[in-house]
Formats: structure tokens, sequence, C-alpha cells
């Protein structure tokens, strides 16, 4: 879930720049609108209310481009953060391969007719730390119908076992209703530590029918990792018409 | 009539979360609100005023949300977080410091 939660936050911070933008282009012409009803109450015509409320605001691009500069700082920060960490993945995860699946609503066209699934066409990697890939798929494509997803998938390789990293945002733990949803805070032990089994915090939890911790067995059933695939709708990530 | 100041850097910030600190506002509010607080010494231009409002909802400090004007249009109101308020706290008695100093090394 950590990862999840990570990748989220990098689409949210790519998408977020259009959002500020509109957001704030809002903002300024609802202020005009109401600067101009003040003007209109006391005695302005509406259009003399307008220009006036205008020439009060001052230059509107230019309280733009201020905010943009303050909103711009955060972003980057935050997204710098964010693509420190998917490099990161791809770097611990070097196998994961990255691909182009046609969406069905809001998820994926599950099982996927022909030419549903399409693989980059050319794809490498700057050094040290930009990966990049290229789909055929163009504006028209991700805009006509319902798109379609990007995946990061993690093949399958060697087990491993542990828990996942508790959320990033803190705050009471989510309920487990799988063994997939534990974390390493719910099982009271620092993340790269070895895992307590006296007195745990899990002691005699049981889910998916495994009990914690019974026998090995079931101590590598619940601490199994399993490989994680992620989707992120196209247009999300792509600047469009 | 009253005679307009510039203010001084830092300041506009604690003044927008005073201006806050009894209810959520829009940003020509906020503006209004100060000019009333400060009996008209102070009137804040929208070229320094958005900024700062989006720097404050960038620390945390304010939140936002459209909702409908008193006159019906749909208007950005912002409204102090928790940690905008305990900012609050913190700026005011820090600035309540420097004035009482600054007032002392006057008088000296």
């Amino acid at each position: 879930m950590a990862i999840l939660a990570r990748v989220a936050s990098l689409i949210r911070n790519l998408t977020r720049r259009h959002r500020i933008e509109r957001d704030l282009d809002e903002e300024l012409r609802a202020t005009v609108e109401m600067l101009a009803a003040e003007k209109v109450r006391t005695g302005f015509t509406p259009d003399a209310a307008r220009r006036a409320a205008l020439a009060e605001l001052g230059g509107i691009e230019s309280i733009k481009e201020q905010v943009r500069d303050v909103r711009a700082g955060a972003v980057l920060d935050t997204l710098g953060q964010d693509l420190r960490y998917a490099v990161r993945l791809l770097r611990r995860y070097p196998n994961t391969v990255i691909y182009a699946w046609r969406a069905k609503g809001t998820v994926l066209s599950d099982p996927p007719a022909a030419g549903d699934v399409k693989q980059p066409v050319f794809g490498g990697v700057l050094e040290p730390d930009i990966v990049y890939v290229g789909f055929e798929l163009s504006d028209v494509d991700l805009t006509t119908g319902d798109g379609w997803f990007f995946v990061l998938q993690e093949q399958p390789t060697e087990p491993r076992f542990g828990f996942d990293l508790p959320p990033l945002s803190g705050g009471t733990l989510p309920a487990i209703t799988t063994w997939n949803d534990a974390t390493w805070a719910h099982a009271g032990t620092d993340a790269g530590t070895y895992l307590r089994i006296a007195g745990n915090p899990l002691a005699n939890a049981e889910h998916d029918q495994v009990k914690f911790v019974s026998n090995s067995a079931h101590l590598a059933a619940l601490t199994l990792q399993r490989p994680m695939r992620v989707a992120v709708q196209a247009r999300e990530l792509a600047t469009l018409p | 009539m009253t005679q307009r100041a510039s203010l001084l850097q830092g300041t506009l910030d604690l003044l927008i979360l005073k201006a806050l600190s009894t209810g959520e506002l829009h940003g020509l509010g906020v503006s209004r609100r100060i000019e009333q607080m400060t009996g008209g010494t102070f009137a804040v231009q929208p070229g320094s005023l958005f900024p700062a409002l989006h720097r404050l909802e960038e620390s945390g400090w304010l939140t936002s949300e459209w909702e409908a004007s008193e006159n019906n249009r749909r208007a950005k109101y912002y409204k102090l977080t928790k940690a905008g308020k305990r900012q609050l706290g913190e700026a005011t008695e820090q600035w309540n410091r420097v004035a009482l100093a600054m007032a002392k090394a006057l008088e000296a």
C-alpha cells in the first residue's frame, strides 16, 4: 500500500498544476465580479464598475505569475520527492515492465481483446535517473472513449517476505482485513529489523485462514510480498489539447 | 484622512491569519477585514494578497473551499487550519516581543 500511496501522490502532483491554474483563474475572475458588484452598489454603471474593478485589482497576469511561483515551488518540492521515489522503485525492481492497456470505464478492459494491450515501441535510460518509454498512442487515442491506462507491473521473481511500510500520513493504522494490509507498524516493529514474535501486537490475529504465528509456514504465508501492478489513467499524465 | 502605511515584511501573513481568526473569508473579504482591523491604515494590494494566501495554504496554515458568496456568486473561501491557529498564536507572541523591544529602544 505504501508503494500505491506514493504512486498516487506522484499522479496527484503531476495533475495538480492544471487544477491550480484553473482554480486561480476562477478565483481572480470571481474577485473582479465581487469588486464590480460593490462599485455598482455605489452608483457605477456595470461597464464602468468592471473597468474600475480590473484597475483596482492591478495586473491580473502579474498576480497569476506570483501565485504560480509560490505554488510551483511547493509542487516541485513534492514532485521531486515522488520522482525520486519512483526512480528508487524502478532501481529496486529493475524488472518492472511498463505497457499500455485500454480502459473500460474506470478499470482495465479485462480480459483484453486483440489490440487492447500495447507494448512500448521504444524505451531507454538516461543516466542517472530517467527511464523513458514511448507508445504508439495519439492524443485522439487517449481522449476517445474510455482512453488508456499505463501499467507498471513488477514481474514475479524470487519470493520476498516482510510487510509494507505504514501510511506516510501517520495517524491511526487502518484495520487489517487481509494479511496483505499488514504493515511493520501493525507488527510493532521498525521496518528492516527482525520481526519480534514474543508479545507481538498481532499475536493470534487470523486472516485468510492464516494465524500469527502458528508455525513457519503460516509466518511465510502472512509475510509474503506479492508483486505489485499499478495502472494510471493516461489522461491524468498527459497534457492534452 | 488616515495615512496609508507600508506593511513590514512578515506582517502581512500575521494580518491574514488574524483576519481569518473569526471565521472564513474570501480573498476580497480578507482584504476588507484587514482594512477594518487596522482602521484603514493598511490596504493590502491584490498583488500581495493572493500570493500570500496561496503561500499560507501551501504551508498548511489555511485551507480553502469554493462556496456561494454573500451575493450568491461562487467564491473561494479561506479558513484557518489547526496549524494556522497555532501559528497565529506563536506569531502574535513574537510580534508582541518585537514591538515591545522596539518601543523600549525608541524611548531610550
